[in-house]
């Protein structure tokens, strides 16, 4: 793990950084975004392309998709961020549910993990968004995106539980063993207990994964609308601007998400005594 | 160690309770209310209409040929309703071409015109004359290019007109195309910011009718005048000239049009799944000219700022709202979803424009 290790390093200095240098830090951060602003501006003004908007465009439109109804959608930026995070939601959660147990078994079982190592390794290096096409048509309009989904996550996830379970000290399992406890017991108090790490970080990894995957699916057709049908709709009108806003709001979400299961999967690892 | 294991299940857990709750909510709110008059859109590209009335996702689809036969044929779906029965002799498809692409070779656009004018003339009389070898290459033509069959070839022939010329009531159906938009909302800007006095100044200065006058006096030469690159749609029968045109089986050795010395290139072999793409083509400058439904080009000229030209007319009518065997008249379809090509499309304004009149409420399915 020494990339992980380099990884929280930089955070931690990062963090130290932000804490003592919090104005210093804060400055850059607003030079590097105004002064990004004001290049766009110009290029914009100099180029007067349509599909290349200036910035104030950009904002009013991404303002206005909240204060408005879409007119070609009949609803506004909430709604569709709404019926965005339920698809994800329903997919991240029916892939939690069977890769969770999936690691744990295959990682725990060697006669298991030989028999389903094969099909896990032949659908893995499939691209969730190959599946789009087939699914739309074969799962209907709500479990098609939903189940790209779960594509997205269910493989990122199972393998970080397996290595988790693998990667348990044998120094605990032999102490673990010797104190007398039985399969149960080495299951729930040690196994357990050192994959949750593992199991966080694989929820971290494919909740990126699985936002990339929810623009790609929605963008070839959803129920109920949604941040990635909004862009194809706009794509279709040819309403600039309104696409880079929808670009905008996908930004802020994909922050959001990473962001916050990188905080929980923090915490966490502080709680466990991991880190 | 066991403590803290603990209340880190105890996390997952609260994580994995509220995901579920939100799941449930989506489930139950997927059911649609069928006490308003409402009837539901969702997107679904006309070549996925048949597996979707198929397999119960829509109870409609607007599509035009060939997939309105495709369903027909099959026996998965039937027409509700025809398009000329709403819009009688409505245009659908047109030939655009690059502003500055005409300017710079007018003759190149006459010439396009030209082999497109012999092209709808070969074709209306092979239609005409089942059993004879045209006919069998026409329909021979269409299945290979539509990927269906002879039979859904022959429907297409059936429901579609083809003509080359831009008539003074297609201009009129153009503005009326451009005040269905601008009632539903659906021009980003308004069109006299983009310097036009209103809806008839528009399509006047986007139809340019001189090229179909030039092409009559075209005559065929034995070399390439002309290289043009071009786009048109995915396995699209109404744009059944082109086809035609690009056959050397039908020119006698070369095609219609190298007959008139044009060479033409597609960057896009396939052809393009909607008018939208093949309008970003053409403000990218990957294509000159393009066979594409006329709302695409009214929406994005304004929208876009694509500069292009319509200077001829493709086909007529030839898009339907085909319904599954469970539907009987459109009346049925009330709380139902109904797939279309998405906002931008003729078969969209058509279904909107259609449910309105009859005193529904058009909504996207899910909201």
């Amino acid at each position: 793990m020494p990339m992980t290790k380099a990884f929280d390093k930089i955070k931690k200095e990062f963090g130290k950084s932000f804490g003592k240098k919090n104005l210093k830090s804060l400055f850059f951060v607003t030079v590097s975004l105004v002064g990004f602003v004001l290049i766009w501006w110009i290029a914009a003004s100099l180029y007067h392309i349509d599909y290349f908007p200036t910035p104030d465009k950009v904002y009013n439109a991404f303002i206005n998709s909240f204060t408005h109804d879409d007119p070609f959608l009949g609803i506004n930026m909430w709604q569709n961020i709404s019926a965005s995070l339920q698809r994800f939601a329903t997919g991240f959660l029916l892939a939690f549910l069977l890769a969770v147990p999936l690691g744990l078994l295959m990682g725990s079982s060697r006669i298991l993990d030989s028999l389903l190592k094969p099909i896990i390794e032949l659908f893995r290096p499939i691209p969730p968004i190959a599946w789009v096409p087939i699914f739309l048509i074969a799962l209907g309009f709500f479990w098609g995106p939903v189940f790209i989904i779960f594509i997205g996550v269910f493989f990122p996830l199972t393998s970080s539980v397996y290595f988790g379970v693998k990667s348990v000290d044998p120094v605990l399992l032999d102490a673990a063993r010797t104190q007398g406890a039985g399969p149960a017991a080495i299951f729930s108090k040690v196994v357990l207990p050192s994959t949750v790490p593992h199991i966080m970080t694989g929820i971290r990894i494919g909740l990126g994964i699985g936002w990339m995957c929810i623009v790609a699916a929605e963008m070839i057709g959803a129920v109920g609308g949604g941040v990635g049908y909004y862009l194809t709709v706009q794509q279709l009108v040819g309403n600039y601007p309104a696409l880079y806003g929808g670009i905008v709001v996908i930004a802020l979400l994909g922050l959001a998400t990473t962001g916050l299961s990188g905080y929980v999967e923090k915490r966490l690892a502080q709680r466990m005594g991991t880190k | 160690m066991v403590k803290k294991t603990t209340a880190i299940l105890t996390v997952i857990v609260a994580i994995l309770a509220v995901t579920a709750v939100v799941a449930v909510a989506v489930l139950s709110s997927n059911s649609n209310s069928t006490n308003a008059k409402v009837i539901y859109w969702t997107p679904v590209p006309p070549v996925n209409q048949k597996a979707a009335i198929a397999n119960g996702s829509i109870s409609a689809g607007v599509s035009w040929e060939p997939f309105i036969d495709d369903s027909v044929i099959a026996g998965t779906g039937h027409v509700l309703i025809w398009s000329n029965q709403i819009w009688d002799s409505h245009p659908c498809c047109v030939l655009a071409v690059s502003s500055s692409f005409a300017q710079n070779n007018p003759d190149a656009v006459a010439r396009v015109l030209r082999a497109d004018m012999d092209a709808n003339a070969w074709l209306l009389d092979a239609a005409a004359h089942p059993g004879t070898v045209n006919y069998t290459l026409l329909v021979k033509l269409g299945a290979q290019f539509s990927g269906r069959s002879t039979d859904v070839v022959n429907g297409s022939l059936l429901h579609t007109k083809y003509d080359t010329q831009v008539t003074n009531a297609d201009m009129s159906w153009f503005v009326n195309f451009t005040k269905d938009f601008q009632s539903l909302n659906q021009y980003s800007v308004n069109i006299t910011s983009k310097g036009y006095t209103g809806p008839a100044d528009y399509v006047n200065q986007l139809v340019d009718q001189s090229y179909y006058a030039q092409a009559l006096l075209v005559q065929p030469v034995d070399h390439i005048v002309a290289n043009v690159s071009m786009g048109y749609l995915t396995g699209d029968l109404h744009q059944f000239a082109r086809l035609v045109a690009s056959n050397a089986t039908v020119g006698g050795g070369v095609s219609l049009f190298e007959k008139y010395g044009v060479h033409v290139t597609s960057p896009n072999l396939a052809g393009y799944g909607a008018g939208p793409a093949e309008m970003d083509a053409f403000a990218a400058g990957s294509i000159n000219v393009g066979y594409l439904g006329a709302p695409p080009v009214l929406l994005k000229v304004i929208n876009s700022g694509v500069n292009v030209k319509i200077v001829g007319l493709v086909n007529s009518e030839g898009s339907a709202i085909v319904g599954s065997n469970s539907i009987t008249n459109f009346s049925q379809l009330q709380g139902k979803i109904v797939g279309t090509p998405g906002p931008g499309s003729i078969q969209h304004l058509l279904f909107i424009y259609y449910a309105q009149q009859q005193g529904y409420v058009v909504k996207l399915a899910g909201t």
